[in-house]
């Protein structure tokens, strides 16, 4: 006999399930403290949705020909005792409470437990220090029981001479992998202006799943060997067992990139989190990440990164 | 021994030990900094990785991806120890979809994992 707690877990991973294969990925179970087979299937699914959700988000991110953007989707407003005075559609359609259903309800009470902790924390700062500005993760509940989380902004209004102050919670959405923000938004438009969308489509050469399975063995291999030289592209595709077209056009179609120039960006990443991080020669560095020398190293930094590796280190240094 | 707002490592027996402090979520700014803090305390010396991931509640992908790859600067090889129940389901998924490219296991006990790191030296 089922314990309450755990068929209303139960319940919640249905729900779940139930979502995913409607196509909405963006849901999750709220999760608990226990440590036991309904918790890790609970997991499993709620690391399910969010790979899918990932993975389809990558994949939009390669097709689309315009530039890639973050757009503000949930905005909610609050008073100086954090009571909803205004929430947008966008609340309604991502969480699924309507304006009126939240309407003057404190705002903790759209938090999950996990959350909490961390709403405290601001609510117990957001009225004190002027313009306080923090972005975080907040994860709201949703109708049955789900969850989902957003990168949340959340800022003041300070209040007039006799107004109280506003609180403004706005939630982001973007089409760019994480990794890709950081390494700029101007490197990723670059990307995207270099593709001519009338340009002829190249043909599908993943048809098979070995085909994909092999490129993902060579990015693999790539990644386990920046250090050192890379054969070329036909010796490469021989050693595991595919031939250098379906590797050079196979390759680019999975990962929107070719073999080289991801070496090349995965070798210079590595390089950039030695210089910041350790106080190894700019040389030492530059075999690390096989680069056949100082100056064609210097060189391929520089032009990634709009900064020489030397020059780079000389301010982490005097940090 | 070093301490951060995230995590306490020392280094013992030529073994890097990771233990994790308890976090709600482990985005990927906090993987960020975990990897910096990490390579700035080894400096140069590359070490095997002793993890303790007790303290994750849950992670987030871009963090799993950053720690798969970026996060294996500077190590040859990771032991995860981590004996509740739900890590084998966290840590598989972590294996299997993420990769982590220099040779990492699980383990329930710190001795095994211990012994699996020395057997690669």
């Amino acid at each position: 006999m089922l314990r309450p707690i755990d068929k209303n877990r139960l319940e919640h991973i249905y729900e779940l399930l139930l979502k995913i294969a409607d196509g909405d990925f963006a849901f999750e179970i709220e999760r608990t403290d226990e440590d036991d087979e309904i918790e890790s299937i609970l997991i499993l699914v709620n690391l399910l949705a969010e790979e899918m959700k990932e993975t389809l988000r990558y994949y939009n991110f390669l097709k689309i020909s315009e530039s890639s953007k973050e757009y503000v989707t949930m905005l909610i407003i609050l008073d100086s005792s954090f009571q909803i005075q205004f929430s947008n559609q966008q609340v309604q359609k991502n969480l699924g409470w309507s304006t009126l259903e939240i309407r003057h309800k404190s705002f903790a009470s759209l938090l999950s437990n996990d959350s909490h902790q961390n709403w405290t924390n601001i609510a117990e700062n957001v009225l004190f220090q002027p313009e306080y500005h923090i972005i975080t993760k907040l994860t709201f509940i949703c109708p049955k029981q789900l969850a989902k989380t957003f990168t949340t902004a959340i800022n003041v209004i300070p209040g007039h001479i006799h107004g109280s102050p506003f609180i403004i919670i706005s939630t982001f959405e973007t089409l760019l992998k994480s990794q890709l923000i950081e390494e700029g938004l101007k490197q990723a438009l670059k990307t995207v202006h270099n593709k001519d969308p009338n340009k002829t489509k190249r043909p599908n050469v993943l048809v098979k799943k070995q085909d994909i399975y092999i490129m993902q063995q060579i990015r693999e291999h790539i990644l386990q060997n920046l250090e050192h030289p890379l054969p070329n592209l036909r010796t490469l595709a021989n050693q595991f067992g595919t031939n250098e077209y379906k590797l050079k056009s196979g390759f680019k179609q999975l990962y929107g990139i070719t073999v080289f120039r991801f070496l090349t960006q995965e070798r210079l990443k590595r390089a950039s989190l030695l210089i910041q991080n350790t106080s190894l020669s700019i040389k030492s560095i530059a075999q690390m990440t096989g680069f056949k020398n100082v100056s064609h190293f210097s060189k391929t930094f520089k032009d990634r990164f709009g900064v020489k590796p030397i020059d780079l280190k000389k301010r982490q240094d005097s940090l | 021994m070093k301490e951060t707002a995230y995590a306490k490592f020392w280094v013992s027996d030529d073994i890097l030990f990771f233990i994790y402090k308890p976090m709600i979520y482990l985005d990927y700014p906090t993987a960020k900094k975990v990897v910096d803090d990490r390579l700035k305390f080894q400096q140069e010396i590359c070490y095997p990785i002793l993890c303790n991931t007790q303290g994750i509640k849950n992670t987030v992908k871009s963090a799993r991806d950053y720690l798969a790859n970026e996060g294996s600067a500077l190590t040859n090889a990771v032991a995860i120890v981590d004996n509740r129940h739900i890590s084998t389901v966290m840590l598989r998924f972590y294996l299997m979809k993420n990769k982590p490219i220099v040779p990492s296991q699980i383990f329930n006990l710190q001795e095994d994992a211990i012994t699996f790191l020395k057997s690669l030296k």
